[in-house]
């Protein structure tokens, strides 16, 4: 079964770590799709199946968390899991995330041991583990 | 050396060697200031700015190792301020775990210096710290505002 992946991030750079570390740990996923932020990450979502977002929290135009609120307000995209992946150190806003429907999170910078453990799960249908994910 | 500056490079040289596979080293000696030089900002907040400045020769080392490249590729040089931009949002995110309170992330800008003159200048305004990352030199300060 195809499982693919929408990778947003404003780096190109960390779109193409992202990119080799799914590959190194030998992720069965199909097809990658790429956004510089989350309003052309939204674009991407129109007539295309996505299982998961990987985004980055701090972009501009639209951030990781304007963009987890558009997609779970969209019937059309609100059972897509939306994952971030970032920089930021602070507990409380990543609790925040969660509450605001971010199902994991994974810090930068990270291992491609660290993101199978992420995006796993989600391959297997358990998004309960991906929230287990260490802060 | 401060507390403060041992932190930040202790955070730089994580970035750096986890996702770059570039070990950082203390300068021993004189070293040549370059004559062009990328500087990376990020906004931390009501905290200040953390600055990170080096060639774009080291952006592209990055950049090469992050993705892969051939030695050399065309293609690093084209990335070395993105891979400069990713490398501070790392250090700064750890950087900021160590806040009190844990400042709020902006996003990351790229400055130049056009001569080593103005390396030799920045570096003495910003009281930065100097070291060498796989030979090349690299200043790291944290600008707090007071």
């Amino acid at each position: 079964m195809s499982f693919n992946i929408l990778i947003v991030d404003d780096s190109e750079t960390t779109r193409a770590l992202i990119r080799r570390s799914i590959q190194i740990a030998q992720l069965p996923v199909g097809e990658l799709f790429e956004a510089g932020n989350g309003a052309v990450a939204l674009q991407q979502l129109k007539g295309r199946q996505v299982d998961l977002i990987l985004a980055d929290l701090h972009m501009p135009e639209m951030n990781g968390v304007e963009l987890a609120k558009a997609v779970l307000g969209d019937p059309a995209t609100k059972s897509i899991p939306v994952a971030i992946v970032s920089a930021e150190p602070s507990a409380t806003r990543i609790a925040a995330l969660r509450q605001a429907g971010v199902k994991g999170y994974l810090r930068k910078p990270f291992t491609p041991e660290s993101l199978n453990n992420l995006v796993r799960p989600f391959l297997e249908g358990n998004h309960a583990a991906a929230n287990r994910q260490p802060a | 050396m401060p507390q403060q500056t041992a932190s930040l490079l202790e955070c730089l040289a994580e970035a750096l060697e986890s996702t770059a596979f570039v070990s950082l080293m203390p300068v021993e000696g004189e070293v040549s200031a370059p004559s062009s030089t990328l500087v990376a900002t990020i906004p931390l907040g009501a905290a200040g700015r953390i600055h990170l400045a080096a060639p774009a020769a080291l952006g592209a080392l990055i950049a090469t190792n992050i993705l892969s490249l051939e030695p050399g590729a065309p293609e690093a040089m084209l990335r070395a301020r993105d891979a400069m931009k990713e490398i501070l949002n790392m250090t700064a995110g750890a950087y900021s775990s160590t806040l009190d309170p844990i400042p709020e992330m902006g996003l990351p800008e790229i400055s130049t210096l056009d001569d080593a003159p103005s390396w030799e200048s920045w570096v003495g305004r910003m009281s930065a710290e100097v070291v060498l990352a796989d030979e090349h030199v690299v200043a790291i300060a944290f600008e707090g505002r007071s």
